[in-house]
């Protein structure tokens, strides 16, 4: 009653499992302008000063531009490669539904492909925009918060990467051709590539940035790992088994196919029943080994199979491989890639949580043994000494490890850690060396 | 003697009729005797550290020491002595102690040295020892005792030195006790500098 | 004073029982384990027969500080609230690895921690009850022991509702003072045990608590954590904390951790040096031993079954 009362007390206003048992709650008194309507109204001053002046510039300063170039010069019109994007974007909008609504009206407004594609070039702006009013967090380091972070990366991916690769689609269908003359990378996949990548490099990330923070990444890894490996394996069975997944073509060359496909799919595999079974250090090892294994044996395999003087074998697994990309090659890359990365050891990571610390000096005003230590009196600060690697060891192996500056460090940094972590390597050094010192 | 306040203080031989507590009793009586026999062999071990025999010295590391008296309390010969030694700090100021060798009644048992729970003190070679293969052999000319084995030998005074040396060093903090084995340290130190040449 | 970046510097102390509970992280092979009494409920006593042969040879604390009688009081207070735990003694349990964790032997710590987490599943343990605050920090923390319950005494007392009876009447009041370690307080993100021997204290009626000037999460340390070194710095933080102690006008400083034990009973008797000398009037013990101690009945292990265990000597004695 009473103790549920006092640690009630003690737990207000947090979340449980916060490991934060001191001090008073963290707010967000932060000094600082309000962005609206202060900021607002200056960036709007500023914004119509630089509308001003772009009107005033093209209205009486007009460069002469020279006559247009004729569109039949070049069969392929592409834009500069920094507008390349905005370019993929116009051309996949033909994958909306094209109408007119209100036709006969004055408010007739047609929904064709032109439309959609400016509306996609339109959305980063737009969520620009409105992300500030989003995301209300402190936290401005992108790596320490890896939603906003998942999200922006495969934000990109999608609008730069692959809409820029989308826009020169004829190029790629003309320069990589499959043996029997058709696209190796055909118009279906490079729009699933809009799809695919980034919800991969979102997912990753968001994984890999978590277990940067030191949480336990079990619960996203099984079923993000599992499956990706049942994909992959459910597209390599029905490519070998189903008569409709080969064409007739490439039948003959059904060994060397199943062999690029085995080299693809058991490294997955491997990696998501690590993932599922083992413990964590194993499954750290297992996806080590599978992603180098897997990439020297489909080099060694691409490697022989030219060598062997077999093009026209290569050509064909390579007809099977290229048009899915994304469920052959990106997926089981980004599985071994997400299992190393959501089951590798934070610790080596542990500076990247110290270089937090703005150096407030409260670990030190708390720190017992400075009040007795004499280099006290030289200014030994046990954090900053030891992080500096400093004093020759002293604050290191003089902690006594009690916790006090974690207890009062506003940014929470598990400051007995990183003596867990310094001194295993000192004394992983000292064996290296040749056994204990004393 | 905190426990015994309350508690029973001599163990309870009689055979318990409960079954569970013949249970807990015996374990509790095999842990003790299990720590006691690793211990032992422990120790074992860690008397074969140092340097043994006649000629050898036991030196404290002031910076190490922290005054916990195990040796002193463990010296057969009288040969350890305590000092008080004063902390100030900005915020706190405290005592500890330090033990001190009284060189004349050391005989190199070691039995500090293994009893020093923070290794504060090794042995070494008294002046005219050396340590050869493992052993501690005399070197076959040395020098006059001086009455201070660090003390570097003087050029005059060298010869004059045996004469003064017995009565020459009492120390300071050396406790004020009735003495009991004097005259036998004193045989041993002759008898070790009588050998020598 | 350190000469170079590598290491201590210096022993660390106690340097005979560290050989041998390092030497016992060598042999990983899983004995025959004969368990007379089987339950889901195990303590597991720790090292406290260990301190208990190194503070006997260091004859200094002859008697005084009593680790031992840490394993007889609880399962004393265990039996008092209906709990029949089978115990994790040391012949087929190794050292929790605590101190070798915080040493750096990580090496030492895993082999540890393996070998004691086979045989804790093993043995089918549900609820690992440790009377000792780094032990449950270890246990509860480092290893990685999913489905097993490990609580600390003080809580799981606490939690199945010790009673302590009516003391006599003519027992006097008692302040007591609790010292929070640091392993079980400030170091465990999930559940801290702060209320808990508090509340336990509270139940002992003629017991009075009061609170040192640091406590709970700013509880200053009591100099000594994971037995890396003894010296006269971490003798004058140890002081300092019982100076605290002296200032409340505590009749009693309990704690539950066997470090903090140690090194309050070191320095507790240490003091007594000279006669008339004395600083600290109150006595130190753990609060299992404190709460056993006002329980009526014998000790089911048979108290201290040490038979060779004297009194310590008197003050001022001579060497």
């Amino acid at each position: 009653m009473q103790i549920e009362y006092v640690k009630g007390k003690i737990m207000e206003g947090r979340q449980s499992g916060f490991p934060r048992q001191y001090g008073p709650e963290r707010s967000d008194h932060q000094p600082g302008i309000p962005l609206f309507p202060q900021e607002a109204t200056r960036d709007l001053v500023v914004t119509f000063i630089l509308v001003a002046m772009m009107f005033f510039l093209s209205a009486f300063v007009t460069p002469f531009l020279g006559p247009a170039r004729g569109p039949q010069l070049s069969e392929l019109i592409v834009p500069d490669w920094y507008l390349l994007f905005s370019w993929g974007l116009l051309k996949v909008a033909d994958i909306f539904p094209q109408f007119t609504i209100g036709q006969g009206t004055p408010l007739k407004t047609e929904f064709s492909a032109a439309f959609w594609g400016d509306l996609l070039s339109g959305i980063p702006v737009i969520f620009l925009l409105i992300l500030p009013f989003i995301d209300r967090g402190r936290e401005a380091r992108p790596a320490k918060a890896p939603v906003r972070s998942a999200f922006g990366l495969a934000f990109l991916i999608a609008w730069i990467f692959t809409s820029s690769l989308y826009s020169i689609r004829e190029v790629v269908a003309q320069r990589w051709v499959s043996p029997n003359g058709a696209a190796l990378i055909p118009d279906f996949t490079m729009k699933w590539f809009f799809i695919i990548p980034p919800v991969l490099v979102g997912l990753t990330s968001y994984i890999a940035l978590r277990r940067l923070g030191y949480q336990p990444m079990r619960r996203w890894l099984v079923p993000y790992v599992a499956g990706l490996a049942a994909i992959v394996v459910a597209q390599s069975a029905w490519i070998l088994f189903d008569p409709a997944g080969l064409g007739v073509e490439a039948r003959p060359f059904t060994v060397e196919i199943a062999i690029a496909l085995g080299i693809i799919a058991v490294p997955t595999v491997a990696v998501a029943a690590a993932v599922l079974l083992a413990p964590e250090s194993t499954a750290r090892k297992v996806s080590t080994w599978a992603g180098a294994l897997g990439l020297i044996g489909f080099l060694a395999f691409y490697g022989g199979v030219a060598y062997l003087d077999q093009p026209r074998a290569l050509g064909w697994v390579l007809s099977v491989l290229w048009p899915n990309m994304n469920t052959l090659v990106l997926i089981p890359m980004f599985a071994v890639l997400t299992a190393w990365l959501g089951t590798r050891r934070p610790y080596s990571t542990y500076e990247y949580l110290l270089n937090e610390c703005y150096q407030c000096g409260k670990c030190h005003t708390v720190c017992p043994v400075t009040k007795v230590e004499d280099d006290a009196l030289g200014g030994l600060n046990l954090v900053y000494n030891t992080f500096k690697k400093q004093h020759d060891g002293v604050p290191l192996w003089t902690c006594l490890a009690c916790d006090a500056c974690s207890a009062v460090c506003p940014l929470d940094i598990q400051y007995s850690d990183y003596i867990l972590e310094e001194r295993a390597k000192v004394h992983a050094r000292m064996a290296a060396d040749g056994g204990q010192r004393e | 003697m905190i426990g015994t306040a309350t508690s029973p203080a001599p163990p309870v031989p009689s055979p318990p009729a409960d079954p569970l507590v013949a249970y807990y009793r015996n374990v509790r009586q095999m842990n003790l005797t299990l720590a006691k026999d690793r211990y032992k062999q422990g120790f074992k071990v860690r008397t074969q550290e140092y340097i043994r025999g006649r000629g050898t010295l036991a030196i404290v590391d002031e910076e190490i020491c922290m005054g916990c008296t195990h040796c002193f309390d463990n010296c057969a010969f009288e040969s350890i002595s305590m000092v008080d030694r004063k902390f100030a700090l900005p915020e706190y100021s405290y005592t500890s102690r330090k033990a001190i060798i009284i060189e004349e009644n050391c005989v190199g048992c070691e039995k500090c040295a293994i009893v020093c729970p923070v290794d504060a003190i090794t042995m070494v070679t008294k002046h005219g020892f050396v340590v050869k293969d493992g052993r501690v052999v005399s070197t076959t000319a040395p020098p006059p005792p001086p009455p201070r084995p660090p003390t570097p030998t003087p050029v005059k005074l060298a010869t004059l030195a045996p004469a003064p040396a017995p009565k020459a060093p009492t120390p300071a903090p050396s406790p004020p006790e009735p003495a009991e084995e004097p005259p036998e340290e004193s045989g041993e130190e002759e008898g070790e500098g009588g050998d020598a040449p | 004073m350190m000469e170079t970046e590598y290491g201590p510097g210096r022993t660390i102390p106690h340097p005979v029982m560290f050989r041998v509970l390092d030497a016992e992280a060598d042999d990983t092979t899983i004995p025959e384990i004969k368990v007379e009494h089987k339950s889901e409920y195990a303590y597991y006593p720790g090292c406290v027969d260990y301190y208990d042969v190194e503070m006997q040879f260091s004859h200094m604390n002859y008697g005084d500080t009593n680790h031992g009688i840490i394993f007889d009081s609880s399962i004393k207070l265990l039996r008092a609230v209906g709990i029949q735990p089978m115990i994790l003694d040391r012949s087929f349990m190794k050292c929790c690895g605590h101190d070798q964790l915080w040493q750096g032997k990580v090496d030492i710590f895993e082999r540890m921690r393996d070998y004691n987490t086979k045989i804790i599943k093993m043995l089918g343990v549900k609820t690992l009850v440790t009377s000792c605050a780094e032990g449950y920090r270890t246990f509860r923390l480092d290893y990685k022991l999913d489905g097993v319950r490990v609580v600390h005494i003080t809580t799981f007392l606490y939690e199945r509702g010790l009673r302590i009876p009516p003391q006599p009447e003519t027992a006097k009041r008692i302040r007591v003072a609790f010292q929070d370690p640091c392993r079980s307080g400030r170091q465990m993100p999930i559940d801290p045990v702060y209320e808990e021997p508090r509340e336990l204290v509270k139940r002992v009626d003629n017991a009075d608590l009061v609170e040192l000037k640091t406590f709970r999460a700013d509880a200053q340390c009591c100099g000594v954590a994971q037995m890396m070194y003894c010296n006269d710095k971490t003798k004058g933080l140890t002081r300092k904390r019982m100076d605290e102690a002296t200032e409340v006008d505590a009749d009693y400083l309990l704690t539950a951790c066997p470090k903090c034990l140690t090194h309050f009973g070191c320095l507790h008797h240490e003091n007594r040096w000279q006669p008339g000398e004395e600083r600290y009037t109150y006595k130190v013990m753990d609060i299992t031993q404190f709460l056993a101690e006002r329980l009526p009945g014998d000790y089911p292990t048979g108290s201290n079954v040490d038979t060779k265990r004297k009194e310590p000597p008197l003050p001022g004695r001579r060497g």
